[in-house]
């Protein structure tokens, strides 16, 4: 994957450039809005990850440029810790996700999955599939094999959003943002337990087992390799 | 004060200004009244020296250059006549009446200043006089001059060109003597204020503008500026208090951490060993990452900049959504959640930080109090607002301590060994006051009952 990375801290940058490289992906950094701008406006990248203050043309602006001339490459903007208007402000000028420094590299490299193959809306299917697990979104209903399983809403969203995922690294955050949209950090194990619950459901009768917890990141939902 | 400082204040510019504008239509007003009196005091000079001619010119057509003469001889004598004067000149320009010199002879209007030849009184009077006189010119090429007297309109004319330059001058004094008197005061005032601004920028934080009781502008103006006063050394109070409280409770964990590293450096064997280390090591740096962005947030939300942000939202769908995702978790703890939530009740505020709020209140319940007990989530609309609260039935706040659990870090002594920032509270607080409403902690017999009334929005109310 070529992922441009715009961030004027340099210890930031080569930690997410090399972080990135040992995944396998093409990385190129840029120091300035203006660099950023210049490169990123080829449209050749697969992810750009921006960060939201930088020298020169800031990271709003700079992506606002890039939106209006139709340059639709998926952005993560990087927010500092506590700004919490960032968000709203980051996804109003065409952003697409945003994470706050500081985070943990997996919770990064989750993301840029997750915007890279982020499938495009015309082509909304109306049934997710992993192995024997079905899921009818229009129905609201969901199979494993043959049998029928029920689903509290919130456990239908939460085992969507792991099956519109499947194969990728689905980080806690990520499900308590999308899922609940929570936006902070709760004290009590939210996530475990809804996991732990939907597991029961999916997971604990039936063979193989296709929720997966990814230590240090998240948990991942797919079939056995 | 300064003479120059005086110079430069708006009030006496103000007051000089006036005192010019005051002059010039002074002035105009003046100017007015002279040609006016002026103007008709020659007119009626004019007239009287115009029917003396008629007069005299009716004696000539009678009784030709001889009867002339006499009627002006005649007229001489006569009291009557005091202050009018004569001349009847032949063709040859020789005086042949009256008292004014033949070289007077000038035909029309004019204004001559004349030595008299003659006198009427005492002869001797060779006063140099101002006349308003007429000449006209008879058959055979003789001339009669009928002059007035004009010194009382010479006089009059000094006596307002005086009185005209005294009140002008009296009038720019008084203005610029106004215009200093009130622009001290002012700049009195300013310069009060000036001082007390410059002390509290010296660190006399505690200082205020005094204030005279008289209600003006100066006085609100002071009003106003205290109350700012007040604020920024509230704030900056609590910006101290804050300083503190970071400093005090972040050491404790920060330290922690240096010592798990050293004692890691010191102790580890293997590379399991550091693995352990390091993960602990991150642990511990999330935590103290945590309240540092749970600070932040506080901060930002006190800021007021989110209140942009408002719109109406469902409270019942928040707070019914939000007991959905907590009841297995309360489960899991062996705690019974339980919801009453009238449907529909909707508020205007930031969605996000509403829910993180309920949140808060909700785990708080679920952290502090033992297995088995009873949390409750209720919502219902009453007076107007929206009574949105969470009760539990553990052990509660002790009075004493209600009102400062909402305070940053503050923790109870029983729940010191429960995990948590002391920063839950303190954050509903200030999203509550974001709202502009309190958050409202109250003895629950037993346990606490944290309680938020928010202002219906205006479409349900």
């Amino acid at each position: 994957m070529k992922i441009l990375v715009i961030e004027d801290d340099a210890e930031t940058a080569d930690y997410i450039a090399r972080g990135l490289r040992e995944a396998g992906h093409n990385v190129d950094v840029a120091a300035t809005g203006r660099d950023g701008l210049f490169l990123a406006a080829d449209g050749g990248y697969d992810v750009l990850i921006v960060d939201r203050m930088l020298p020169g043309l800031d990271g709003v602006a700079l992506v606002q440029a890039l939106r209006q001339s139709e340059v639709k490459t998926p952005v993560l903007f990087l927010t500092t810790l506590g700004g919490i208007d960032d968000r709203v402000e980051g996804l109003e000028a065409g952003g697409d996700d945003y994470l706050v420094k500081p985070f943990a590299f997996a919770e990064l490299a989750a993301r840029v999955q997750a915007l890279a193959r982020r499938p495009p809306l015309q082509s909304e299917t109306m049934h997710l599939r992993v192995a024997d697990l079905h899921m009818d979104l229009l129905k609201r209903r969901v199979w494993r094999g043959s049998t029928p399983i029920e689903l509290q809403p919130r456990e239908f969203r939460l085992l969507e959003m792991l099956m519109r995922h499947a194969g990728e690294v689905v980080t806690r955050t990520m499900l308590l943002e999308r899922v609940w949209e929570f936006h902070f950090e709760p004290k009590t194990s939210v996530v475990e337990t809804h996991i732990s619950r939907l597991r029961s459901k999916i997971d604990r009768d039936f063979e193989p087992a296709l929720i997966h917890t990814v230590r240090g990141a998240g948990y991942s939902l797919h079939a056995p390799e | 004060m300064h003479l120059s400082r005086l110079a430069r204040s708006s009030a006496f510019r103000n007051g000089l200004l006036y005192a010019a504008l005051f002059g010039a239509c002074t002035l105009l007003l003046f100017a007015l009244v002279y040609w006016q009196t002026v103007g008709y005091m020659q007119g009626q000079l004019h007239a009287m020296v115009d029917s003396e001619v008629q007069a005299l010119l009716a004696h000539y057509r009678d009784d030709g250059l001889s009867g002339l003469q006499g009627a002006i001889a005649d007229s001489l004598e006569s009291p009557r006549a005091t202050g009018t004067h004569y001349l009847l000149v032949d063709a040859q320009g020789r005086r042949i009446a009256g008292d004014l010199p033949a070289s007077m002879a000038v035909l029309g209007w004019s204004q001559p200043s004349v030595k008299r030849g003659r006198s009427r009184d005492d002869g001797g009077d060779e006063d140099a006089i101002s006349v308003v006189a007429r000449g006209v010119r008879l058959a055979g090429g003789a001339k009669l001059v009928v002059a007035h007297d004009a010194h009382q309109l010479a006089e009059l004319r000094t006596r307002l060109a005086y009185a005209l330059a005294w009140g002008l001058a009296l009038m720019l004094l008084m203005g610029a003597a106004g215009g200093a008197l009130m622009g001290g005061a002012a700049l009195r005032r300013v310069e009060s204020i000036n001082r007390v601004a410059a002390r509290i920028m010296g660190g006399e934080l505690s200082r205020r503008i005094p204030t005279r009781g008289r209600g003006d502008e100066f006085d609100s103006l002071a009003a106003h500026l205290n109350r700012m006063l007040d604020q920024i050394e509230r704030l900056m109070q609590g910006m101290r208090e804050v300083s503190s409280d970071i400093a005090h409770d972040l050491r404790t964990p920060l330290g922690r951490l240096r010592q798990s590293l050293e004692t890691a450096r010191h102790e580890a064997a293997s590379a399991a060993d550091y693995r352990r280390a390091i993960e602990h090591a991150i642990e511990q740096t999330d935590h103290i990452l945590a309240t540092f962005a749970a600070l932040l947030r506080i901060a930002q939300i006190e800021s007021g900049s989110r209140r942009a942000r408002f719109a109406d939202l469902d409270l019942s769908q928040l707070a019914q959504s939000l007991a959905e995702t907590y009841a297995p978790v309360a489960e899991e703890s062996a705690h019974a959640l339980s919801t009453h939530i009238e449907p529909g009740i909707n508020v205007r505020g930031d969605r996000d930080l509403l829910m993180q709020g309920l949140a808060n209140l909700v785990e708080n319940a679920l952290t502090h109090t033992p297995p088995g007990s009873h949390i409750e989530v209720t919502l219902n609309a009453a007076g107007g607002s929206a009574v949105l609260s969470v009760a539990d039935d553990g052990p509660g706040i002790p009075d004493a301590a209600l009102g400062k659990v909402i305070q940053r870090f503050y923790r109870l002594e029983a729940s010191r060994s429960t995990p948590g920032s002391g920063l839950g509270l303190s954050l509903v607080a200030a999203i509550a006051d974001l709202h502009g409403v309190a958050l409202d902690l109250s003895d629950n017999n037993p346990g606490l009952r944290a309680t938020l009334r928010l202002p219906l929005a205006v479409s349900t109310g």
